[in-house]
């Protein structure tokens, strides 16, 4: 019996088995509502989350609150995850969700100019690098410049890393459909950095390895 | 434009996206912040909002068991009334009238039943025996340690009462400890099955074999290990830190931050005038908690600038303190979260204060300059002392390599980087640390 008083707070202290479970297992726990397992949850996933969020928003204060969305949402709705060990595939998915929704609202929020913030100038916070900062500035410019699922799946593809299958599942898109848009998407962003003369020169003096031949769509 | 000069453009573009991909997949990296890290407390507290109830009323349930408690050490003894009763007697301490039983101050108390039962009491404890039955008796246990054997009977029936507590024992062995000027309950169940009624747990919370329970009246928090508790872990090291290990600290060791002083070290008089300092408001602080888990941080700072700041942070609950901090902290207001840590650690160094250092450390690191960087290692490194179990320690110990790293050189953080893949090959610094060791 673990009857508390009314407004008790009763805390039951972490044990180390679920920290080494596996995802299975860890969404079980969740959707037994165990008390460790939204630690746990937080602790493995929420790395990846912020990196997604800042790799498609930019590095931005308002991740935190996006972050907490995320994991609330996956608290609330694991119940409905049909196969627990897709638990990192449903949390790519809800933080895909909830980018793209951003996304909107700062379109929308630019269109009506209620800020003149674009998602670009978030980006001066990164790199003390002045070359490097503007080089990103004007490459996040131009993803400004992309519609939001093709952002996303440039992102899930060309940063994250993500198979296309993995792209696809976290879009909601078929296998063929995610192939044409990131070819899409591809063909669009190397046309906007071409005609960028400061991109063009100053891209290939990045220093850090390239994308592999097979990040191409 | 030629063909060539074409195809050399479209190369020269695919070179330069390649390139920017790569920096920016370095510069947006998996590395999270330290403000980043802090939000499993806020997803926590969410969490806690949609799953457990709220509005404690500890001070009630307190003042009511401690009525309760009082006629109970009123209740004469009466013992010789009954012809089948149980009779004990004291080795190694003093009793008196009401059986009142003193230990020793040289140890090796112990009041033994007649049906084998036996309580082994540290030195000072105080206990009364306020009742013995043919089925078993009931004891008080005014203040201090005692380790509790039962034996087990038909129809056998104990309670230790601890403080506004009670514990129901039927056959069993624990210890329990209470403490008046805390207010804290300590039961850690060796064997057997028990429950515990009392402040926040009117209808009992039933205890297995090895677990660990322990109840705080004044912050209206009940910690169940759901393990078992590791032997000598200390009443404080569990309320200070959920998960944390027993491991006593040592203040006096730790050097306190150059540019953000530490509180001045505080006798035990004195912090227990900070525990027993009435609440500024009671009835406000579920409400505060709720705001939070809500992320209304802005109405936490307009109850506490209604209520004055000053006197949130001087007699504000653990509770109000906390919710302060932190919602001073999500809004970027530095100084005033700064402030609410200082409290914290000055004024509940065995619990709130602990995990205040490593916020402390994080408000020091959104500053710029060597100086806020030194100061932000100097927080993280006390966080760890003090708390190497802690909930933050792979954040703590993540962001002191990475400042390490940043002040000294990359010769200097590797044997941390090497202590985080060691500790946390999983963890949120892993690919740093990786990259670290792996650099020139």
């Amino acid at each position: 019996m673990r009857d508390v008083e009314r407004g008790a707070r009763l805390i039951v202290l972490p044990g180390a088995a679920l920290s080494d479970a596996d995802d299975a297992t860890l969404a079980r726990a969740l959707i037994a509502r165990d008390p460790h397992a939204p630690r746990v949850l937080w602790q493995r996933f929420a790395p990846m989350v912020f990196r997604m969020l800042r790799r498609t928003l930019g590095a931005d204060h308002d991740l935190d609150d996006l972050a907490q969305e995320v994991f609330l949402c996956v608290f609330e709705k694991v119940r409905a995850l049909r196969e627990p060990k897709a638990l990192k595939a449903f949390v790519i998915s809800v933080t895909v969700l909830t980018t793209r929704h951003e996304l909107r609202r700062r379109w929308v929020r630019r269109w009506v100019k209620l800020s003149g913030k674009t998602d670009a100038a978030e980006l001066e916070v990164v790199t003390p690098d002045t070359d490097a900062r503007e080089a990103l500035t004007r490459f996040y410019k131009i993803l400004d410049r992309v519609n939001t699922t093709d952002r996303t799946a440039f992102v899930l593809r060309f940063m994250e890393g993500l198979e296309l299958a993995e792209v696809a599942t976290a879009l909601g898109l078929s296998l063929a459909t995610t192939k044409r848009r990131l070819a899409r998407v591809w063909a669009r962003v190397i046309l906007l950095v071409e005609r960028d003369p400061v991109l063009v020169e100053y891209g290939p003096k990045l220093v850090a390895p390239a994308p592999t031949p097979e990040d191409k769509p | 434009m030629s063909k060539v000069e074409d195809r050399s453009q479209a190369a020269d573009a695919h070179r330069a996206l390649t390139g920017l991909i790569a920096s920016a997949r370095d510069q947006l990296g998996g590395e999270m912040s330290a403000r980043e890290n802090a939000g499993l407390m806020r997803f926590e507290q969410a969490v806690a909002r949609r799953t457990l109830r709220a509005s404690p009323r500890p001070l009630l349930w307190a003042l009511g068991f401690g009525a309760v408690a009082a006629g109970i050490a009123l209740f004469a003894v009466k013992n010789s009334a009954h012809d089948s009763a149980l009779t004990f007697n004291v080795v190694n301490g003093s009793v008196s009238d009401g059986g009142y039983v003193r230990a020793s101050a040289g140890g090796g108390t112990e009041v033994h039943f007649s049906d084998g039962s036996n309580l082994a009491l540290d030195p000072g404890t105080s206990t009364r025996v306020t009742d013995v039955d043919a089925h078993g008796g009931r004891v008080l246990l005014e203040s201090g340690h005692a380790h509790v054997r039962v034996t087990h009977r038909p129809a056998a029936k104990w309670v230790v009462d601890a403080g506004p507590y009670s514990v129901h024992v039927v056959g069993t062995e624990f210890d329990v400890r209470w403490s008046g000027s805390d207010e804290v309950l300590d039961v850690h169940l060796h064997r057997g099955a028990v429950i515990v009624r009392g402040p926040l747990a009117s209808g009992g919370l039933a205890m297995e074999a090895g677990q660990r329970l322990v109840a705080n009246v004044k912050e209206g928090e009940i910690f169940l290990d759901a393990s078992p508790a590791r032997p000598g872990e200390s009443a404080a090291a569990l309320l200070a830190e959920p998960g944390e290990a027993p491991q006593p600290v040592q203040p006096s060791k730790i050097e306190p931050p150059a540019a953000v002083p530490a509180p001045a070290h505080h006798t035990s008089r004195s912090r227990a005038g900070a525990l027993h300092a009435a609440p500024a408001t009671t009835a406000d602080e579920a409400s505060w908690s709720k705001l939070i888990a809500q992320g209304d941080f802005r109405g936490v700072l307009s109850d506490a600038e209604r209520r004055g700041l000053e006197r949130t942070l001087t007699a504000g609950s653990p509770a109000d303190v906390t919710a302060l901090a932190d919602a001073a902290r999500y809004l970027r207001r530095g100084d005033l979260a700064r402030r609410a840590y200082l409290a914290e650690r000055e004024r509940f160094p065995r619990s709130a204060g602990r995990e205040a250092a490593f916020f402390l450390g994080g408000l020091s690191e959104d500053e710029s300059g060597v100086t806020a960087r030194k100061t932000a290692l100097e927080w993280y490194e006390r966080y760890l002392a003090e708390s190497p179990h802690g909930t933050y320690v792979p954040q703590a110990l993540g962001r002191q390599m990475v400042l390490v790293h940043k002040l000294r050189g990359v010769a200097a953080a590797r044997s941390l980087a090497s202590e985080y893949l060691a500790r946390f090959p999983d963890g949120p610094y892993a690919a740093p640390a990786r990259k670290l060791l792996e650099s020139e």
